[in-house]
């Protein structure tokens, strides 16, 4: 076993190596090979980039012999020269495919999950922002206050759900879709939850949330965590939880959870991007409602700046690091209890945002 | 006595480099007045300094003052592509910011982003473009003039009076690729002996459609859209001369451009629909007088008014579009006063005051400070100036208080900021110079910078510039081979201090203005002009300039951007200018070369933006015909080697491109 990882491996990092140079990449990261018996699968890292900078990337990590790729895209696309394209937002795989959300290049990049080759570009003009894969469809909010509905199969969009203004993270439970209603865009942001009747494709209610909401996390008595920016000044930054049972607001959760992030893995509540709540990265117990403790992070593991944290069936918890949000940031693997397994550079990927998990 | 630089002259022998202008002008004006302008000798200048005259300008493909500053060296030209792209311009490494620009005597300002786009200025009307490190150094000058770390000196046609012709008319006309054309007419008319005015109107038009080889693939083609521009510019001088030692010159100037924002080249996504529109005005009044042998003074008044719009129409808000609407206002009053105190000797004083305003009128009016600013500059100089040595030193006492209609303000600031230069000849028969200077001076924070909505900071500090140079400068009219021999070559040491810059704060939609930059600038300009004797019916002359920039970006030891060299800043840059002059025929080769840069402090693949040349090439015939009229015909050719580059990663250049020009002036001595 160990004689095929090394083998297998020692091409790829000469061949990295090779690259970087031709690349004039300036930091060629090895990482330590960790050998992980339990998995054959990996993490598909993607970074957002800078604005206009078309430097988007999706990044690939063998799980078992740790081996990585930072231009995964290019790599499985070299006819695409250019990469990918500008500020991927959001990614999810599902039915096979890997769907990223190209919110500067205004499309969907459809990628065969097990080859890596891009399929198509779904064009969304509006610029779309998160995904989710439903019941053999999968929903993206677009920036115009909509939500695309999109056919797996033709791939291409089949309905637009008129929603709230600029609407961002979406969750789908039972018959329904929840979309957060950012209207970030305006001087006034909303302060809305849409709720879809997915029967019908329409909107049936508005839930009042904070203000500016941006993300969404559900747990397993379909509660869902709401995190609202606010408006950078005067209003902070709030969590609201939701009842999908009775779309009625249940609490709002006080100062110490001024966070815009949150992600839901077996009823703890991970809260992160801290606008002035207590610890980095928070964790909860939804169903208790209480902190299990302030930092996740046990080891003394410095995150400068999180910015997406996914975690895999096995709950290892992968916090990105966007750093000074210019250079290359990276990725931080800790298992459950917050220590630190290991730590991988995004480079070349700048900002990254997103990582999902292949079995 | 013939014009020294009537509008389409061609000489017989070039008078190309700025020696032979110096020559020329000399044995050809009567008396120097003590009005007219200096005509300036780089090598004996006491500072670092660049200029291109009207013939040079002419002959170097260049459609603005920005493009035709690329032939400088030390100087980084941001250059966002095609006739309607932004186009700033840095000097040494200090940034856009601390450039001064200085337009018919008069600072040119903006207060609200501290940057002037030089594309708005074309070289239809610029008589002489000057670039002098610290400041120019006549001793009679605004306090303003002191106050930036360098000084790009623009001087349109007007400013050159031609006391011997009654009347001149001339009208031009240029046209190429990318649906570009761009009239011109010019007036001036001597009233009588004491009063003259002139006017001068421009017409520029260009749909900017230019193709570029596609960043998806990188063999397709792919064309710029949203890349038009419309504009016009007005322009009215005149002049009274009471005596020899009395004028009063007066000078409106009016800009409009309309234009698309094409934006970065987004990947799969060209979709382009910004624009923005422009209004520049301003009127200015300026008196000299010698009130006795020994003592001057010099009176500058301006208004100016400027308005910029920017409109998103596709923006996803409830209006369904996102405009911004700025007007800034200026007072200036300036008054000087010069006493030659020895032959070598003299002494003067400034006061400088202007009055800063900036409104909002857009939706985010209501929430804006407007701020308004009151400047009060003194400026106190001394100068030893005699043949073979010169020193030139001043001391400028800077006050700025502000008032804002809501929120916080900024903290008003006292400074007292020096410079000194120094230029000495060692050796009588040697035409060698050595020459050095120091200049401490900062720049305020703009209004952008204090007040921007969610972004200003008004706690900043101002930026500092720290400047160090030396430099040697040979000139020469050797007998053999070369009919002159100009070089000067300088070294020199930057340090910027409490640089604002912008910085993320939690992710990439908050940003603040904070003072946490510092860079440190080594580098050394280079430039070489020849003029070749006379060989049959040809006249040749050759310009070479280098500039290298070790330029690092010193901040924070715990960055990967530490020591890095700052973005957008080649190590290595140049150019190469040759003419050769045939009987009416002009002929010239122009080149600008750059080393590689990186967009950011990370230097990896991405971030790269490769090295570039541009070879252009221009053919001009000109003659005169009957008694009054001169024609001119011109071709030129840009980037003859089509080749694909940028200045700012995914801001293609134009490549291959022409336009042609056909002119006609009419000169009338009585």
């Amino acid at each position: 076993m160990k004689k095929n990882v090394i083998k297998w491996i020692l091409p790829i990092v000469v061949l990295f190596n090779a690259c970087n140079k031709n690349n004039d990449t300036a930091a060629v990261v090895i990482t330590p090979v960790v050998v992980d018996t339990v998995s054959k699968g990996g993490a598909y890292i993607l970074s957002e980039g800078g604005f206009g900078a078309n430097n988007s990337k999706l990044a690939y990590r063998v799980d078992s012999s740790g081996a990585f790729t930072g231009d995964y895209f290019l790599d499985k696309n070299p006819a695409l020269t250019g990469g990918l394209g500008d500020l991927a937002n959001d990614m999810i795989i599902y039915g096979g495919k890997i769907y990223i959300l190209m919110n500067g290049s205004n499309n969907i990049t459809v990628l065969n999950l097990a080859t890596g080759v891009q399929i198509t570009t779904i064009p969304v003009p509006a610029g779309p922002r998160y995904a989710a894969g439903y019941n053999g469809k999968v929903y993206a909010t677009a920036y115009d206050g909509t939500v695309k509905v999109i056919d797996t199969t033709s791939l291409t969009i089949s309905n637009s759900i008129v929603v709230g203004p600029n609407p961002e993270a979406l969750v789908p439970i039972g018959n329904y879709l929840y979309v957060a209603n950012s209207g970030g865009l305006n001087p006034t942001p909303d302060s809305t939850l849409s709720v879809v009747d997915l029967s019908t494709g329409l909107e049936i209610q508005k839930i009042t949330v904070g203000v500016n909401p941006q993300k969404i996390a559900a747990n397993s008595l379909g509660d869902l965590y709401v995190t609202s920016y606010g408006n950078f000044s005067s209003i902070p930054a709030t969590i609201t939880v939701v009842s999908s049972a009775t779309k009625t607001v249940k609490a709002t959760l006080g100062s110490d959870y001024s966070y815009n992030q949150v992600r839901i893995y077996n009823d703890t509540a991970y809260f992160y991007n801290n606008f002035g709540g207590t610890g980095t990265c928070k964790m909860y117990n939804t169903l208790a409602d209480t902190t299990i403790r302030n930092e996740f992070i046990t080891d003394g593991t410095v995150i400068t700046s999180p910015y997406g944290i996914n975690i895999d069936d096995r709950g290892n918890v992968y916090i990105t690091d966007a750093g000074d949000f210019v250079s290359s940031g990276s990725v931080t693997c800790f298992n459950k209890n917050g220590v630190k397994k290991f730590s991988i550079s995004t480079a070349p990927g700048v900002n990254p945002n997103k990582v999902v998990f292949s079995k | 006595m013939k014009r020294i630089c009537t509008y389409f002259f061609i000489t017989g022998c070039i008078i190309h480099t700025p020696y032979q202008i110096v020559a020329q002008v000399s044995d050809t004006l009567k008396a120097v007045k003590v009005f007219s302008k200096k005509p300036l000798d780089i090598t004996t200048s006491s500072v670092a300094v660049q200029q291109l005259n009207k013939i040079a300008l002419s002959k170097l493909n260049s459609l603005s003052v920005a493009d035709a500053v690329k032939y400088f060296s030390g100087v980084v030209v941001k250059d966002y592509g095609g006739i309607g792209g932004l186009k700033t311009v840095s000097v040494r490494s200090l940034g856009a910011n601390h450039t001064g620009i200085m337009y018919d005597g008069i600072m040119i300002a903006d207060a609200q982003g501290g940057q002037i786009d030089l594309g708005r200025f074309s070289l239809d009307n610029i008589e002489s473009i000057q670039l002098f490190s610290n400041q120019p150094t006549d001793i009679l000058l605004p306090a303003r003039t002191y106050a930036s770390a360098s000084v790009l000196a623009l001087s349109s046609s007007a400013s050159n009076i031609n006391e011997h012709s009654k009347t001149e008319f001339g009208i031009k006309l240029k046209f190429g690729s990318f649906g570009f054309i761009n009239p011109s007419v010019y007036y001036k008319r001597k009233i009588n002996k004491n009063l003259w005015h002139a006017f001068n109107a421009e017409y520029q038009s260009a749909k900017g459609d230019f193709s570029f080889i596609d960043y998806e693939t990188s063999h397709s083609k792919s064309k710029r859209t949203n890349s038009d521009i419309k504009s016009y510019r007005l322009e009215y001088d005149a002049a009274y001369t009471v005596n020899d030692s009395n004028q009063v010159k007066i000078k409106a100037y009016y800009y409009n451009s309309k234009r698309g924002l094409p934006g970065t080249v987004i990947l799969y996504n060209h979709f382009s629909d910004e624009r923005s529109n422009n209004e520049n005005f301003f009127a200015q009044l300026s008196w000299k007088r010698n009130i006795s042998l020994k003592s001057r003074i010099l009176i500058n008044a301006k208004y100016s008014a400027d308005f910029k719009y920017y409109l998103d129409p596709s923006y996803q808000n409830y209006a369904g579009k996102l405009e911004n609407e700025f007007h800034q206002k200026e007072f200036y009053f300036s008054a000087a006063y010069s006493y030659n105190i020895f032959p070598s000797l003299s002494a003067s004083i400034a006061v400088d005051y202007f009055k800063s305003e900036l409104k909002r009128t857009d939706s985010f009016a209501i929430n804006f400070a407007n701020p308004d600013r009151d400047n009060l500059l003194y400026n106190l100089a001394l100068q030893w100036k005699q043949p073979h040595f010169e020193i030139n030193g001043n001391l400028l006492y800077t006050y700025i208080t502000e008032k804002v209609e809501q929120g916080p303000k900024a903290d008003s600031l006292h400074k007292l900021t020096p410079a000194i230069s120094a230029s000495v000849q060692p050796f009588n028969h040697f035409p060698w110079r050595i020459r050095a200077s120091y200049k401490n001076i900062f720049r305020a924070p703009t209004f952008d910078d204090l007040y921007y909505t969610n972004i200003g900071n008004t706690k900043l500090r101002p930026e500092y510039a720290k400047q160090y140079n030396v430099g040697i400068t040979f000139s020469q009219q050797p007998a053999h081979v070369f009919k002159s021999i100009v070089f000067t070559t300088d070294i020199y040491y930057n340090k910027v201090t409490d640089k604002i810059l912008a910085v993320p704060r939690q992710n990439l939609f908050q940003w603040t203005m904070l003072n946490i930059g510092t860079v440190d600038a080594r580098g050394l300009d280079a430039g070489l002009h020849l003029v070749f004797r006379q060989c049959g019916q040809f006249d040749i002359a050759a310009n070479f300039s280098y500039g290298y920039q070790k330029a690092l970006d010193v901040s924070d030891p715990k960055t990967s951007q530490y020591k890095t060299q700052l973005p957008y800043t080649p190590e290595h840059s140049g150019s190469i200018n040759l003419n050769v002059n045939y009987k009416k025929l002009a002929f010239s080769y122009n080149v600008i070369l750059s080393s590689y840069r990186y967009r950011l402090g990370d230097q990896t693949g991405d971030n790269l933006v490769k090295g570039w040349s541009t070879h252009d090439i221009s053919i001009s015939y000109a003659f005169a015909s009957k008694k009054y009229w001169d024609y001119k015909f011109l071709a030129e050719v840009n980037n003859v080697y089509n080749h694909q580059y940028e200045i700012i990663k995914y801001y293609p250049m134009p490549r291959f491109n022409y336009r042609l020009g056909i002119a006609a002036s009419f000169k009338k001595n009585k």
